[in-house]
């Protein structure tokens, strides 16, 4: 993938996927389990599936040394507003908030792991990959004390 | 600007796919949600066999919708907790009594007023109450979610005052008791 795309795209492609992954678990959820009490669309959810996409995208396809940012931010704000509209989560321009926000914070998110993976890129560290998927459940947990911020009424 | 394309034609497709699931999902949810909607409200009010939408024209903002059935109210309450809006279905009979209710949603700190959703000896406390109820009195709070447990008395104080035609603005649906 990594030849066949450019980084920002490749990006966008893992994001997608993931969304759509959740997005149907989500779809088949509401059909089988109407009594399941959804999550909210808040800031928190939104930096959990960007951490996902990014963990996965590592383990499938490896780093990638160089992204263009504005490029990538872009494409996951469309991911992130296709998928809101898609699943009937909000109307075409409620949907557009959570694209806007998913972008600014995948785009954060890839900043930090970006870091992340360079510095232990560099270390010693023999399981680099159990190194990083921990150290992105430490900046989801780190992101809790935002769940009280909803990106809908 | 080909992989740009690219990346757009795949979340085009992703989002095609989500949008396939859902409309072929949808109906079928929304009946298992109608469904499941009339179980629990017969459950919430035993005897009770149709449940008609009545309008809510009082002042009490933590009453969102209620349904009339031949043995009382289901009201569907909703006040906010510590982190978001706790909304509960409370069935209260004709002459004013919890029988039944359940938290539908809820998104307080997991581990604390979350417990709410499923602590049933928290919740059995309401039942056969008349409203009037007050957090250290009447009702023992979950430990470490005050907050959430005033929340839901404040819940079903609404609930019982719309059955009964209690002043709503009493000291124990106020913040604080």
């Amino acid at each position: 993938m990594k030849k066949l795309l450019s980084p920002a795209a490749g990006h966008a492609v893992c994001l997608a996927v993931v969304l759509m992954i959740c997005s149907v678990a989500l779809i088949v959820i509401k059909a089988f389990l109407p009594a399941f009490i959804l999550p909210r669309i808040t800031i928190t959810l939104l930096v959990m599936l960007s951490l996902v996409a990014l963990v996965a995208e590592h383990f499938l396809f490896g780093s990638d040394g160089t992204t263009q940012y504005l490029e990538t931010g872009l494409l996951a704000a469309a991911a992130f507003w296709m998928m809101t509209w898609a699943v009937g989560l909000a109307t075409c321009a409620d949907a557009g908030k959570v694209g806007l926000a998913g972008g600014v914070i995948y785009l954060l998110c890839l900043l930090v792991f970006t870091a992340m993976r360079s510095k232990l890129d560099s270390s010693p560290i023999r399981h680099k990959g159990a190194a990083l998927t921990l150290a992105a459940a430490l900046l989801l947990l780190a992101c809790q004390s935002l769940a009280g911020l909803p990106i809908l009424a | 600007m080909k992989s740009v394309l690219a990346a757009l034609a795949v979340i085009l497709a992703c989002g095609g796919i989500v949008y396939g699931c859902n409309l072929g999902l949808g109906p079928m949810a929304l009946e298992k949600r109608q469904e499941e909607e009339l179980a629990l409200m017969q459950m919430l009010l035993p005897g009770g066999e149709t449940f008609a939408p009545e309008e809510y024209t009082g002042e009490d903002d933590n009453i969102r919708a209620v349904w009339k059935s031949e043995t009382g109210y289901l009201i569907e309450t909703g006040v906010y907790g510590y982190a978001d809006d706790v909304v509960l279905w409370v069935g209260v009979d004709n002459g004013g009594q919890v029988t039944g209710l359940v938290v539908r949603s809820l998104h307080e700190t997991y581990g604390l007023g979350a417990r709410a959703l499923t602590d049933t000896d928290f919740l059995s406390q309401y039942l056969g109450t008349t409203g009037n109820l007050a957090v250290g009195t009447e009702i023992d709070a979950l430990t470490g979610a005050t907050v959430t447990s005033k929340a839901i008395t404040r819940a079903v104080n609404s609930a019982c005052a719309y059955v009964t035609g209690a002043d709503v603005e009493t000291a124990a649906t106020e913040w604080g008791v």
